[in-house]
């Protein structure tokens, strides 16, 4: 029997129960905030691309794009679950620096709202694999709260657990 | 006078060659879109003239000209590509084209080409 | 496109009809042509392409349409343009092209992981890639009359998405919608291809437009 598997895309707050896994592919820039409410298992996974809504010239609804609404929008949605906030732990992936253009970093950006945002709400990171310049796949088990991630080029023997 | 067939698979380059070969006193007769339209536009038309891109779907411009001068062995045709390769200019030759222009060309290059392929 | 929101009318992209779309293809068959082109010089060896595809699709859609695999390791040489014309301009490789061009090039392989390629090697493959990227700018500056400086290509190796992800941010942030141009350029059968991948900004596609279609494109 296995277990669903189930995808945030970019852009995309995804959450679950366990036994699910949740699963951000391949984030280079972008940074996946793992949330999670021990006691019932619940938790929620956002694959954000930019740091702040406001920058936004032009306000076309897409709060999962930006780190400070995606968090926003997640903590709701898990509430609205049953998940109490006090409980809650996070964890965040990615935000890397991909290549050399340009002088905004975007990924370390990503990764400064999503502290701001998460000690705005007083959730606690209790770990991350941030930064430097490789992409990552984070596999976030709900039975556990566990992230498993992965780099370019490991096999199933490479993960590392967080 | 001469009479032209345009094979390009884009309609802006067909547009474009079209309007320089109008403005030059040229006929254009007809156009295709992919390698096999402009064999049997070519069969059906009879031009005195084809400009013939190389990139297109279903049959390549190389290979068209090798079809048409199976059966008309004094076609008249021009390769306009953005493909300008030595290889592929020798092989385009050698299969019958007569001219090559590449992309992107300026407007006397496109007449340049066709005109003396034409008078010739 | 009436009415909807103010953005609407702004959005660039939904006044592009076939034409425009046409046009755009016939820029990217023009400048992977000479890029086609330059590599046949490198090589010595025939470059052929693929036909161009101008596609507009959501921000999730465009690496997933480029990548039959996400997480496969690719090499990505990356320009940047600036000027009247500001676009990304992606050249992708797979592990096999790169074998292939150290082959044909240099008598020699990679290690059978991309990842662990040596800085020597990565630093050879930039300037390959950044030969052709080249070539693929002054072909379309050619072409559009518009002034396009390019930038020192950089070059990244890793996860497919994750680069193309991360440089599609920089024209994310008002859109979800974006316009790419893709061609193909290839050798010996396919067992060397890159696929070059353009993508302009709105700003660029409303200069590009003008230019190309004056009177049949309305001014922002």
């Amino acid at each position: 029997m296995s277990t669903e598997h189930i995808t945030a895309g970019i852009g995309e707050i995804r959450i679950g129960k366990s036994p699910k896994v949740l699963q951000a592919i391949a984030l280079g820039s972008c940074v996946g905030i793992a949330l999670y409410d021990p006691q019932p298992k619940l938790g929620g996974l956002s694959h954000a691309m930019l740091p702040l809504e406001k920058e936004t010239r032009k306000h076309s609804y897409s709060p999962g794009k930006f780190v400070d609404s995606a968090i926003l929008l997640m903590i709701h949605k898990l509430v609205k679950k049953g998940a109490k906030p006090n409980r809650f732990v996070s964890k965040l992936v990615g935000g890397a620096r991909m290549f050399e253009i340009k002088n905004l970093d975007i990924g370390t950006r990503n990764v400064q709202s999503a502290r701001a945002a998460l000690k705005n709400a007083a959730i606690p990171i209790v770990a991350e694999d941030v930064g430097k310049d490789f992409g990552r796949t984070v596999h976030f088990y709900l039975s556990t709260g566990k992230l498993l991630i992965r780099k370019a080029g490991g096999s199933r023997r490479h993960w590392r657990e967080l | 006078m001469s009479n032209v067939l345009i094979a390009d698979d884009s309609t802006f380059m067909r547009l474009m060659i079209r309007k320089i070969l109008t403005k030059h006193g040229f006929s254009v007769i007809g156009e295709a879109k992919d390698g096999e339209e402009v064999v049997q536009q070519y069969a059906k038309l009879r031009p005195n003239l084809v400009t013939m891109d190389i990139v297109m779907p279903k049959l390549n411009g190389i290979e068209a000209v090798k079809k048409i001068v199976q059966f008309d062995p004094d076609a008249k045709i021009v390769m306009v590509t953005a493909l300008g390769q030595e290889q592929l200019v020798i092989e385009a030759i050698k299969s019958g084209a007569k001219e090559f222009v590449i992309k992107p060309f300026n407007e006397a290059q496109v007449v340049n080409a066709v005109a003396s392929v034409s008078n010739a | 496109m009436t009415g909807g929101t103010p953005e609407d009318r702004h959005e660039i992209l939904t006044k592009l009809h076939a034409d425009h779309l046409d046009a755009l293809q016939e820029i990217g068959n023009i400048g992977a042509g000479h890029s086609a082109t330059a590599l046949s010089q490198l090589l010595n060896r025939r470059v052929d392409m693929s036909v161009p595809r101008a596609a507009i699709c959501s921000i999730e859609e465009f690496s997933t349409k480029i990548l039959s695999d996400p997480e496969e390791p690719l090499v990505a040489v990356i320009s940047e343009t600036s000027g009247d014309v500001a676009m990304h301009l992606v050249g992708l490789f797979d592990l096999a092209s790169i074998n292939r061009l150290m082959w044909i090039i240099r008598k020699q392989k990679v290690e059978d992981n991309l990842m662990e390629i040596s800085t020597i090697d990565r630093s050879f493959i930039c300037e390959i890639g950044s030969i052709l990227l080249l070539h693929y700018v002054s072909a379309i500056t050619e072409f559009t009359d518009l002034l396009m400086f390019p930038q020192v290509p950089s070059i990244a190796i890793d996860m497919g998405k994750a680069i193309l992800d991360s440089i599609l941010l920089l024209n994310a942030v008002d859109y979800n919608t974006v316009l790419s141009i893709e061609v193909d350029i290839f050798t010996d059968n396919v067992q060397l291809n890159s696929t070059m991948v353009m993508l302009p900004d709105r700003h660029t596609l409303n200069r590009i437009m003008s230019q190309l279609f004056s009177e049949g494109w309305a001014q922002e």
